[in-house]
């Protein structure tokens, strides 16, 4: 391979790795600030995020009703919603007795949800685009998209809203103060279940957003969502699974790396690639890869 | 012969408890009997579905050992499973050796695979471990595809070698798997009275004691899971042998959560009858749903959610009459 | 039986610990001399525990050394020091809920059995021989304090005083050389506090180190034939029970504290 060829190839790999890493990220964030407030690893969430986004289809292309995309939207962010509600309470009464408990129960609730998919929408696979302008233009080496500006535009969005929810407002002090101390904030009166509420209900919101955004990219079938997760949980692991920044980095990274690995390697092989990064990860940077650079526990 | 030699070990595996396990014990050792006779009542199809579920009781013991001695969840025992299979008709492929080899070579190398696959996250919580064997399960499909010439790709493997010449194929499966696991239950009752099952279960419960005896949090989550997927290697051993074919569609990422169900909804049960429920819900209730296939995956949800309330809502059980709480 | 020369029991020096600003130790010393009931006592928060901790191989002290027989054991972890004959109880009783009592004290002699994995899975005759000589261990530590009738119980069904008792079986079961006992009376009435005295008193040899972290000052007095008091992360006197309860900074510390209380 000469360096010139390696040089043109570099670019738009990083370029789109950086974009699907951005999707990877938001999926993460979902997970981690569940983890954060309940010490529940949500692997419900593909699962939700998948059936919010055969709602959004739904609704949408005619097969159960033919909204416009954005009421479509709409009305899965609001079922996604409920859903998230609805397992919270499934999971409430045992989530302080056993992590491992609760998290066995997000197993059922996604095994529910999946099965709902099924049998709602069958096993067909079938195309969700996003509404947008189709049109795209040259930077150096790197083709941008509108797609690829619609999903830095709404990471950038959510990151920011996320930040300022978490740092500005009561909740979000209530928020890291759970994170922080659980037993502390009940002995001062702050209320553990509506700081779990908003997680979980930032965690559906989050894990459709990414779900919608990504679908494009392929296709929407009753199993490529929730397998696009193992991308979200091992982004979760490199930022250290308790970490929101490190959830995004670790996101764009894992987008990164994939995408070096499926052109360099192999693209067979994904998820066992992924499955070496969090054994890595996990032996050599238990508290993810950004503990130094941002602390693990932000 | 085989089946005296179970009946007699059963007592002596369970004696142990104290004497109100007089009636449990008999009734273990009627079970045995009733499913050491039943080829002489039963059909083809049914002992071939019988023998699967003696396979899958297995793997969910597994599971259950993991949950148990590890208070770990796994859901990608699959790979472990999916392992030992593949090893048994790899083994005939290359080798020419029948279960009799492959067997103990399967288990042998499920234990390294758990190993090095328990070894990274030794020093970290549970739940990293569950990530980390979710990775494992949507792993295993493009493993077994990707390396088509070991392990046959889509259309898989055959496995058509007898253990022993001579005996019909159908009472082989049946009886192999049947005392395959009558003896591991035999070899976990024994096990939970050995200085390294005290020490496990010693581990689990009181990490902090445990480390002040000599106890290692990382050398309990290293061995349990061991253990475990060397079991679970067995267990894909049998089902290889059982069903005669090895092929990426019985291993799907759902398998390894179904494992989990089938261990949920036997409360994690170690002994004989646990297991068998386990790996009867988990072999049966898709074979006689057949044609509600997708509410297979809703009634599962519904069981894993409903017995781990149940289970885990202990302090419920005060406000009822006559509960057994204090 | 004679303590070898060069051996002087379990001896830390300049102990200093923090956590993130907070001082919790500072440059504390202390000898165990094997053959002595070692106490340490101080009001709560004086940093008893964290010492403890640090003797265990919990915590890890900013500054200072500690050893063992003239064995360096900085940067030994709990299970490291356990190897090295350094047992330990808990102030929140630790027992395994799913172990009968007499199994509870089998595991600790964990690092002691030499039956292999094999047999863990088969029984074989060396290996059943093995399991009745360590059971036997067990049950003379029980009957040593005196609750060897409840051996087959599960640990649910009993007092807490009986569970203490068999957490300190637990620790003398694997005939360690030195024995810590966090808060051994915590929780216990005045009589099962009275059988745990004469327990300790009992067990007690020429070459085991045996330290008392409580703040039950009448207790220590009986039982303690030198005792270390701790304040504010600091040592501020040791000496026999007659020099304590005379010197005038602990009679300051204490009658301070009841007169709060």
């Amino acid at each position: 391979m000469s360096v010139a060829g390696f040089i043109r190839d570099i670019l738009p790999l990083l370029w789109s790795g950086l974009i699907s890493g951005c999707l990877y990220g938001v999926g993460a964030l979902g997970l981690v600030m569940v983890f954060k407030s309940s010490r529940v690893v949500n692997f419900s969430h593909g699962n939700l995020a998948c059936l919010g986004a055969f709602v959004v289809y739904g609704f949408s292309s005619g097969s159960l009703l033919s909204l416009s995309w954005g009421s479509a939207v709409a009305l899965a962010l609001g079922i996604a919603a409920a859903i998230a509600v609805m397992s919270y309470a499934l999971i409430a009464p045992i989530v302080f007795k056993s992590d491992l408990a609760s998290t066995i129960a997000t197993l059922g609730v996604g095994l529910i949800l999946q099965g709902a998919v099924q049998l709602v929408f069958g096993a067909d696979i079938v195309n969700l685009d996003l509404p947008l302008p189709r049109f795209s233009f040259s930077l150096g080496a790197i083709r941008v998209s509108s797609y690829d500006l619609a999903v830095l535009v709404v990471t950038l969005a959510i990151v920011g809203g996320l930040f300022v929810i978490i740092e500005r407002t009561k909740l979000g002090v209530a928020f890291r103060a759970v994170s922080t101390n659980p037993f502390a904030c009940e002995v001062c009166g702050l209320n553990l279940r509506s700081v779990h509420l908003f997680s979980w209900l930032a965690g559906a919101v989050l894990g459709l957003v990414a779900a919608l955004l990504i679908v494009p990219t392929t296709f929407l079938s009753s199993t490529t969502v929730p397998s696009f997760m193992l991308q979200a949980f091992t982004a979760a692991v490199v930022g250290g699974f308790s970490s929101l920044p490190g959830a995004a980095v670790g996101g764009v990274l894992v987008g990164i790396a994939m995408n070096l690995f499926s052109f360099y390697v192999s693209p067979e092989f994904m998820n066992t690639f992924l499955l070496g990064v969090i054994l890595l990860t996990l032996n050599f940077f238990p508290n993810g890869l950004l503990e130094r650079a941002i602390g693990g526990r932000v | 012969m085989a089946v005296s030699d179970l009946a007699h070990a059963s007592k002596t595996g369970v004696s142990a408890r104290g004497g109100h396990v007089d009636i449990a014990r008999l009734s273990v050792l009627a079970l045995v009997v009733a499913l050491s006779l039943l080829p002489l009542l039963a059909g083809g199809f049914l002992l071939y579905s019988l023998s699967l579920c003696f396979a899958n009781a297995l793997a969910v013991l597994s599971v259950s050992m993991l949950v148990r001695y590890g208070g770990e969840v796994s859901i990608g025992h699959s790979f472990f499973v999916a392992f030992g299979a593949y090893a048994v008709a790899i083994v005939e492929h290359r080798l020419g050796l029948s279960i009799a080899a492959s067997l103990p070579l399967a288990t042998l190398l499920g234990a390294a695979a758990g190993f090095v696959f328990a070894f990274p996250s030794r020093r970290l919580s549970g739940i990293y471990l569950a990530v980390a064997t979710m990775a494992l399960a949507l792993a295993l499909p493009e493993i077994l595809i990707g390396f088509e010439k070991f392990t046959g790709g889509f259309e898989g493997l055959y496995i058509a070698q007898d253990l022993i010449p001579g005996i019909p194929k159908a009472l082989q499966r049946y009886y192999v798997a049947l005392a395959v696991l009558g003896l591991v239950c035999l070899a976990l009752a024994h096990f939970r009275r050995s200085a390294q099952g005290l020490a496990l279960l010693m581990a689990q419960a009181q990490p902090r004691a445990a480390e002040a005896i000599g106890i290692t949090r990382s050398w309990a989550r290293v061995s349990i899971f061991t253990l475990s997927a060397a079991v679970a290697a067995l267990a894909g051993a049998l089902t290889g042998f059982a069903s005669s074919t090895v092929s990426p569609n019985s291993f799907t990422f759902f398998s390894g959560v179904f494992l989990l169900v089938g261990s949920v909804v036997s409360l994690n049960g170690l002994s004989l009858p646990a297991a068998l429920v386990g790996g009867a819900f988990i072999t049966l209730v898709p074979t006689y749903l057949a044609q509600a296939g997708d509410w297979v995956p809703i009634l599962y949800g519904v069981a894993l959610v409903v017995v781990t309330l149940v289970a885990n809502a202990g302090d419920l059980r005060r406000f009822l009459p006559r509960g057994r709480g204090r | 039986m004679t303590v070898p020369a060069g051996s002087n029991g379990l001896v830390a020096e300049g102990i200093s610990l923090a956590f993130g600003g907070l001082q919790v130790l500072n440059d504390v010393s202390m000898t165990l001399r094997p053959g002595v009931i070692t106490g340490l006592i101080g009001p709560n928060g004086a940093g008893k525990t964290s010492l403890f901790n640090c003797l265990t191989g919990l915590y890890h002290g900013q500054r200072g050394r500690s050893s063992f027989a003239g064995t360096p054991l900085n940067g030994l972890g709990p299970a490291q020091r356990a190897a090295c004959g350094i047992t330990r109880s808990f102030q929140n009783l630790a027992m395994c809920p799913d172990l009968s009592l007499l199994e509870n004290v089998l595991v600790g002699l964990t690092l002691k059995r030499r039956s292999g994995w094999f047999s863990a899975f088969v029984p074989t005759p060396a290996q059943r021989a093995e399991q009745r000589d360590a059971e036997r261990r067990a049950m003379a530590a029980l009957n040593e304090l005196g609750i060897g009738s409840a051996a087959h119980e599960k640990p649910s069904d009993l007092p807490p005083g009986t569970l203490r008792l068999a957490e300190i079986a637990r620790a003398i079961t694997s005939e360690p050389t030195a024995i810590l006992l966090d808060e051994p009376a915590a929780g216990l009435n005045a009589v099962e506090t009275r059988d745990l005295t004469r327990a300790l008193k009992r067990l007690m040899r020429s070459d085991l180190v045996l330290l008392v972290v409580e703040h039950d000052m009448d207790l220590i007095m009986e039982l303690c034939e030198h005792i270390y008091v701790l304040n504010f992360g600091s040592m501020i006197a040791s000496g026999t029970p007659a020099e304590i309860r005379a010197h005038p900074d602990v009679i300051r510390v204490y009658l301070g504290d009841d007169a709060d209380a």
